[in-house]
């Protein structure tokens, strides 16, 4: 995200929801990011959208049987571009986010905090 | 209890029911032509539609499921009023008036656009305004055109009109241009009752001094148009520049 773009309240939910997610290697649709960040759809979604746009985040169907009739879920999932820009906005930002001890983020040590390495790499 | 207070009872409780089964397949419905109103590219409305068909599917409760539609419905209309505004904004400014270049996009933020786009619009608002309603001009064949600096500028300038056998004559004196160095020029149009159009007079240079008197010849006529002088820049190319002088023929300055 540029120093020009809008850095919201939403948007910072929103990236550290799918931080979060990434670190627990959890799949995230639409639906759950609503859940977590207690923000609305048209709110989430036009987060999902900005950051899409910007090639920090990739989307993708989830697999369901052929019978089914019910709609696919779009799942969310960050880009090493993503994550790296993530990280940089919410040490910028919300720097409290990163200190959370499941955001172990190879790569990105938290200022005065020691190394991270994801759950279950080490 | 009456039996009139009983059928409606019974019937009350039928429709509510009805309503609550009926809330999540209008939900879908609404959700799916929400994403389909917000984005304007066809591939990520269709996208986003299957999506928000997935999220009413998850939202727990019937009623909330048609809340949760309706939300994104706001949501869809609020975006689809804002690009339905700047497209009215751009295709004025663009195809009508044609004031609107400055920056060449990608270079300047939307709400810089917008801005450019709001203050050329009042420019050339204002210079329509100043031109009387019906048939702004004389109809003399001879006439003159007052030309003053858009908000920032000092520059001044007018244009003497006269008809001739090959056309119209146009005497424009200026004063206060900056020059624009080896390559820019300043360009003299006209702009149609109603700002649908521009045509080009002419061009020139003005040298250090900032003040020259140069005569052309147009087949455009000017009756019934203001005039406007802009900038053009290395780089404007296929576009138009900074209005820097604007007027309309004042009734009464037949010559």
């Amino acid at each position: 995200m540029t120093r020009s773009s809008r850095t919201t309240g939403p948007l910072l939910d929103v990236s550290a929801c799918l931080l979060r997610a990434h670190v627990r290697s959890e799949k995230l649709h639409g639906w759950a990011i609503m859940k977590a960040t207690k923000r609305s759809g048209p709110t989430v979604y036009g987060v999902l959208d900005r950051l899409e746009d910007r090639n920090w985040i990739t989307g993708y169907w989830e697999d369901q049987d052929p019978g089914s009739s019910k709609p696919r879920r779009r799942f969310y999932r960050l880009t090493p571009e993503g994550l790296a820009g993530i990280c940089d906005l919410l040490a910028e930002r919300r720097p409290e986010a990163l200190l959370e001890p499941t955001y172990r983020v190879p790569g990105f040590p938290v200022p005065g905090r020691r190394s991270v390495v994801p759950e279950g790499a080490g | 209890v009456s039996l009139w207070s009983l059928i409606w009872g019974v019937c009350s409780a039928l429709a509510v029911n009805e309503c609550c089964d009926l809330s999540p397949w209008a939900a879908r419905k609404v959700a799916c032509w929400s994403a389909r109103l917000r984005y304007a590219d066809s591939d990520r409305a269709e996208t986003r539609a299957e999506e928000l068909a997935a999220v009413i599917d998850e939202r727990p409760g019937k009623l909330f499921k048609l809340i949760t539609a309706l939300c994104f419905a706001g949501g869809a209309i609020r975006v689809w009023i804002v690009r339905a505004a700047i497209r009215a904004w751009a295709a004025r400014m663009t195809a009508d008036v044609s004031l609107v270049s400055i920056t060449p996009v990608g270079q300047v933020t939307l709400r810089k656009t917008i801005a450019v786009s709001a203050l050329t619009a009042a420019t050339a608002f204002a210079v329509l305004q100043a031109m009387p309603a019906d048939t702004p001009t004389t109809s003399a064949d001879t006439f003159t055109i007052s030309l003053h600096a858009t908000p920032g500028g000092s520059a001044t300038g007018e244009a003497v009109v006269h008809h001739t056998a090959n056309g119209w004559s146009v005497q424009l004196t200026v004063h206060g241009l900056k020059s624009l160095g080896p390559d820019g020029f300043y360009e003299d149009g006209y702009i149609r009752p109603g700002g649908q159009s521009v045509i080009s007079a002419g061009t020139f240079t003005v040298g250090e001094s900032g003040s020259e008197t140069f005569i052309s010849t147009s087949a455009a006529d000017p009756r019934g148009s203001a005039m406007q002088i802009i900038s053009e820049r290395p780089g404007d190319a296929g576009q138009h520049g900074e209005v820097i002088l604007a007027g309309a023929p004042a009734l009464g300055s037949a010559i």
